[in-house]
């Protein structure tokens, strides 16, 4: 291609092309080169100065602010606090910090004027950091029966605290006459913190009706944080986290953004310059293909450059948190990690999870991938070859959700089947798979009898071998038509000689057709592989969200160890609702997980490109 | 292109010349075999077949991995019986075949030396048998059966392509059948909540008459994710047009440093995960928290909402999500763009100038008309893309429960399904029966972009053919 381009430069008549690359587009390379250079300087500039004071801010939050019971905040920006005339439901916490090991209530409390018949509610929290122990009626309404959507307390508690969800709670009020209004808690449930962190509480769904089983309106739904754990660093979350716009400002993104417009005029002022030198205006006109395809062009040059601005100054903060040597750790303890402990944002398992899911999709895809371009091409054996083409096409737009909601179905159909046994199972026997059931579970295996961490299934993830397994279904139409297309593209020179030589075709594919289709090969495999490690889709349904270890051993696929970019994206927390915005810390983290992964992705392009060149040379020589 | 479809032609011909000699082919001595001798090869060619569908169906069902030992001894056997057949008829040992069936036999051996689970070395879970004899089964069963089919076919070299045969047809097969499996899924489970009711209505949670948040299920259906999935494609591809029509236009046309340099960065904005991207954006949201959600520029990145008690900001508008989008689409249509434009014989570009044509002439009149077909078809591509990239949206979308507009919240359809399980609590749990539904739908839009974009490169395809065409 490349050869092709000089003598048809000339033949389109532009001097800007091959006639006028002696000095000029060097120079117009190192205005551009040092005017994006300037605004990032600029911009980290910005950035710093703007930090600084929040940061201090941070640090010197009062250590004792969480000690004190605070009221339940009210969610979101725009919540409106409902008016004395209508219901209400808020969740207060006696303490909103509580200590690794100990208890608190939680109270769920009810305001209303109106009468009450009965009230159900779900609770929603971190089941990794809190424990659900006891469920009792509130003081309102003593003696009132209480309904739990599993009929004992016991057994709803037990599922509670897998889930995180508390469901379905229901108090029937027992009729009194003469009473109109309701204030107070109807629910206390007790909380035990079991890891550190903060732990949103939220009521899900709540009903109020009245006696007549009629809805009454105006219900308004809280959460509240609860804090978990001791120390001084603990109670700087409070200080830092719970408050929305305090933390957001920290990153002036848009100012950095907005820095390149002048960057934009600079290039436009470049070009008319440029222009300027060649010839008069009438000139100038006539050549405006290369001013407006080049203005055009360098847009998606200026915003790669912001993206890797924004990337870059938003992980600037994990420099000083986390701290380099915590983020090479090989333990990761959480998003709401209170305690300050360095070493809990370890992105070595995240790392490990992107290396096997990778590895694992590369093994499944790259085969088959190969064998459908070379049917769809050398080989078609037959009709076969005709048919696979534009299946390929077609498979090629399947989009990663819907190999992502299809995780449920591939646990039941093909992971429990294979791995579990049925021991997901509360009726497992260990004696099906010839176990003695007197030492079950075995000491050396990490699971317990009867429930396996990895099988969740719906939303929580499964294990790392069924996420490189979906990858690989998403990648090798993906691959195929590219390795389709560099076999297609090998000259058929090639292969007529060495079919002349009396090669047959096997061998003609393997010794002349594939190493001269290598190039293009090369591509398909970076790219590929450059999509297996970027997935969040995919990898947040079949495997989960965050890497916590690193698998041991190494090999064990059946863990659950998602990859950088879902682990990445998890911390970045923006499933939310809008205007919440996660921890510094752990977004700042979070953005070093994109920074690497788009350092990685730049080292792969290039040595893409060197690998190319130096095979088309090989080729050549 | 030469034919190589066909068994016949050069390579094909030889093979009656050759016949019960010795021969060389490419330095490998091989024996040719008669033909009616040649015929106890069927013997483990049916083997291979009956391996082959054992492996498969251990796959599949656990109770089929029962036979997967007797299958494999039995095809150890099969295949020692022309061996023997040969070594006292002909004199000669298939060395190649001895191998196999200490393979066929070994792996007999140890296959039945495995429990049925095994568990235990700190491995997160209970091994059924079958993962282990299944693929070894399938490797197994597909060498004997390409080696028994070289033999049956000869020593000719069309003997040989044929024995390639299994090799590219059993991971052919099994990726097919997968997809089968899945999409056949997807399909079923899709069809039941696949009503008009859900086509036409928005899901909506319904609003507190006087003031509050209420949590209570409105209507339930998806036409704000289908809207939104199409107002979000076709914003981005405006977008991403003049930025990709020019980027190929400049690395086809104006070969230089700055060529490269574009070139470096459309394929980097490739090359980087939508995970990057996404959380770029997602900065630049997050740094605009607390501004007003009235502002204009917040209205345009963000989007809001009204709600009794004002106006509120979402998490990223449709205008903000299909720029973000353009960056992911803009390298698809500059490579298209730029290979439609490298296509161009030299010969009308060289008559172009001759004619006195100016750069901008020749560009609007010739090239352009030229790459028209590649453009749209990475047009069409860029938008089944900008469909799929739920990874970049992820951040800013919502359900889109607040109507569909430029500066709404962004939602689609890929989302609606992320929704049902990451969203909020309540929509999982109303539509989480209709993911699939969702899914299909999705399904269907993309895919039918995807074949329109294939009608259009093979139209294209055969104006062109005679020339240099791209792909």
């Amino acid at each position: 291609m490349t050869t092709a381009a000089q003598p048809r430069d000339v033949a389109a008549g532009n001097s800007h092309g091959t006639a006028g690359r002696g000095r000029k587009p060097r120079r117009v390379t190192t205005f551009v080169a040092a005017a994006l250079s300037l605004t990032a300087l600029l911009g980290l500039a910005t950035v710093t100065t703007a930090a600084t004071p929040s940061a201090v801010a941070t640090s010197t939050a009062p250590p004792t602010a969480g000690d004190t019971p605070t009221p339940a905040p009210s969610t979101g920006e725009g919540a409106p606090s409902a008016g004395p005339g209508f219901t209400s439901i808020s969740v207060a916490t006696a303490s909103s910090k509580i200590a690794v090991g100990a208890s608190v209530k939680v109270e769920l409390r009810i305001t209303t004027s109106a009468d009450v018949g009965s009230v159900s509610a779900s609770l929603d929290f971190d089941a990794r950091l809190l424990k659900a122990e006891k469920v009792e009626v509130g003081p309102v309404w003593p003696g009132a029966p209480l309904h739990l959507s599993l009929g004992t307390a016991d057994a709803t508690i037990a599922q509670a605290n897998t889930s995180g969800v508390l469901g379905q709670i229901t108090v029937a009020v027992p009729p009194v006459p003469g009473r109109t209004s309701v204030d107070g808690a109807w629910l206390i449930v007790t909380m035990t913190g079991i890891a550190d962190g903060t732990s949103p509480l939220g009521l899900a769904v709540v009903n109020v009706l009245d006696p007549s089983g009629a809805s009454i309106e105006g219900v308004s739904t809280a959460d509240a944080q609860l804090v978990v754990g001791g120390g001084a660093a603990a109670s700087q979350v409070p200080g830092t986290g719970n408050q929305a716009g305090d933390v957001g400002s920290w990153v002036p993104s848009l100012p950095v953004l907005l820095a390149f417009l002048p960057v934009l005029l600079f290039l436009v002022c470049v070009v008319l310059l440029r222009y300027e030198r060649s010839g008069t205006l009438a000139a100038m006109m006539r050549r405006w293909p290369y001013g407006v395809s080049l203005v055009l062009g360098l847009l998606p040059v200026v915003l790669f450059m912001g993206v890797v601005l924004i990337v870059v100054v938003n992980s600037i903060p994990a420099v000083s948190d986390p701290g380099l040597p915590a983020l090479l750790g090989s333990q990761f303890a959480g998003i709401y990690s209170a305690t300050g402990d360095r070493p809990v944002y370890g992105l070595l398992p995240a790392l490990c999870g992107t290396v096997l899911i990778t590895a694992i999709a590369m093994l499944l895809a790259l085969p088959v991938s190969l064998a459908l371009a070379i049917v769809s091409t050398e080989f078609s054996m037959g009709p076969v070859g005709r048919v696979v083409r534009p299946l390929v096409g077609v498979l090629s737009g399947i989009p990663p959700i819907v190999y992502a909601v299809s995780v449920l179905f591939f646990v039941q159909g093909f992971m429990i089947p294979k791995f579990a046994a049925d021991s997901v199972q509360a009726t497992f026997d260990p004696a099906r798979i010839g176990a003695n059931p007197a030492t079950w579970p075995p000491a050396d295996v990490p699971f317990n009898a009867g429930s396996f961490p990895w099988i969740i299934g719906g939303g929580g993830g499964n294990s790392t071998l069924l996420g490189g397994i979906l990858i690989a279904m998403l990648l090798i139409p993906f691959m195929t038509p590219m390795i389709a297309d560099a076999i297609r593209n090998v000259p058929s020179s090639a292969r007529e000689a060495s079919l002349a030589l009396g090669a047959n075709r096997a061998y003609t594919l393997r010794k002349a057709i594939l190493p001269m289709a290598m190039p293009g090969m090369v591509t398909a495999l970076t790219l590929g592989t450059l999509k297996a490690v970027g997935d969040i889709v995919i990898v947040s349904f079949a495997v989960g969200w965050s890497a916590d270890s690193i698998p041991n051993p190494i090999f064990d696929v059946l863990e659950r160890t998602p990859g950088l970019a879902a682990h990445g994206a998890n911390m970045l927390e923006p499933f939310t609702l809008p205007g919440q915005v996660g921890l510094p810390t752990p977004t700042a983290v979070g953005y070093v997980s994109a920074l690497v992964l788009l350092i990685a992705a730049g080292a792969m392009v290039l040595g893409m490109t060197y690998l190319k060149a130096r095979w088309r040379r090989r080729m050549a020589a | 292109m030469t034919d190589t479809t066909g068994r016949g032609g050069l390579i094909g011909a030889p093979a009656e010349l050759t016949r019960d000699s010795e021969r060389m082919i490419l330095g490998v001595p091989v024996t040719t075999i008669k033909r009616p001798d040649r015929l106890v090869f069927v013997l483990p060619l049916v083997g291979a077949a009956v391996g082959t569908a054992t492996g498969a169906g251990a796959i599949f069902q656990n109770g089929v991995d029962k036979a997967s030992v007797p299958v494999l001894g039995i095809l150890g056997l099969l295949l020692l019986v022309p061996l023997v057949y040969l070594r006292t008829s002909l004199g000669t040992i298939d060395r190649a075949a001895l191998a196999l069936v200490g393979l066929c036999l070994a792996g007999a051996v140890l296959l039945l030396l495995l429990p049925e689970w095994i568990y235990g070395f700190q491995i997160n879970g209970i091994i059924h048998h079958s993962v282990f004899s299944a693929p070894l089964l399938l490797l197994l069963s597909t060498a004997v059966g390409a080696h028994a089919l070289r033999s049956l076919l000869g020593a000719s070299p069309s003997g040989q392509d044929f024995a390639l045969y299994p090799w590219l047809g059993l991971p052919v097969f099994l990726a097919l059948a997968a997809y089968a499996v899945l999409l056949g899924n997807i399909v079923v489970s899709g069809m039941g909540g696949l009503t008009l009711d859900m086509l036409t209505t928005a899901y909506k949670t319904v609003p507190a008459s006087k003031g509050g948040v209420v949590y209570s299920i409105g209507p339930v259906g998806f036409l704000n994710n289908i809207l939104g999935t199409f107002l979000l494609m076709v914003t981005t591809l405006i977008i991403a047009i003049p930025p990709g029509v020019g980027a190929g236009v400049f690395m086809s046309e104006y070969e230089g440093r700055l060529a490269g340099l574009i070139d470096f960065c459309t394929q980097m904005l490739r090359a980087v995960s939508m995970f990057v991207i996404g959380a770029a954006a997602f900065g630049i949201v997050r740094g605009m928290n607390g501004w007003s959600a009235d502002g204009l520029l917040s209205q345009l990145v963000r989007g809001s909402y009204s709600a009794p008690g004002g106006t509120f900001a979402e998490n990223g508008s449709f205008l903000f999500a299909a720029a973000v989008l353009a960056l992911l689409v803009v390298p698809v249509i500059a490579k298209m763009t730029e290979e439609g434009l490298r296509s161009v014989p030299r010969d009308i570009r060289e008559g172009s100038v001759a004619l006195g044509a100016t750069d901008g002439h020749s560009l609007r009149r010739i090239l352009l008309p030229w790459a028209a077909p590649n453009i749209l078809t990475g047009i069409l591509i860029a938008a089944a893309e900008a469909n799929g990239s739920l990874a970049v949206i992820v951040y800013l979308a919502g359900v889109g429960e607040n109507g569909v507009g430029l500066t709404n919240g962004v939602t689609s359809l890929d989302y609606a399904v992320f929704a049902t399980t990451y969203g909020p609590v309540l929509y999982g749990k109303t539509m989480m029966q209709y993911r699939f539904t969702a899914a299909l739908l999705l399904l269907i839009v993309t895919v039918g972009l995807t074949v329109a974009a294939m009608l259009i490169q093979r139209r294209s395809a055969r104006r062109y053919r005679g020339t240099l065409t791209a792909s």
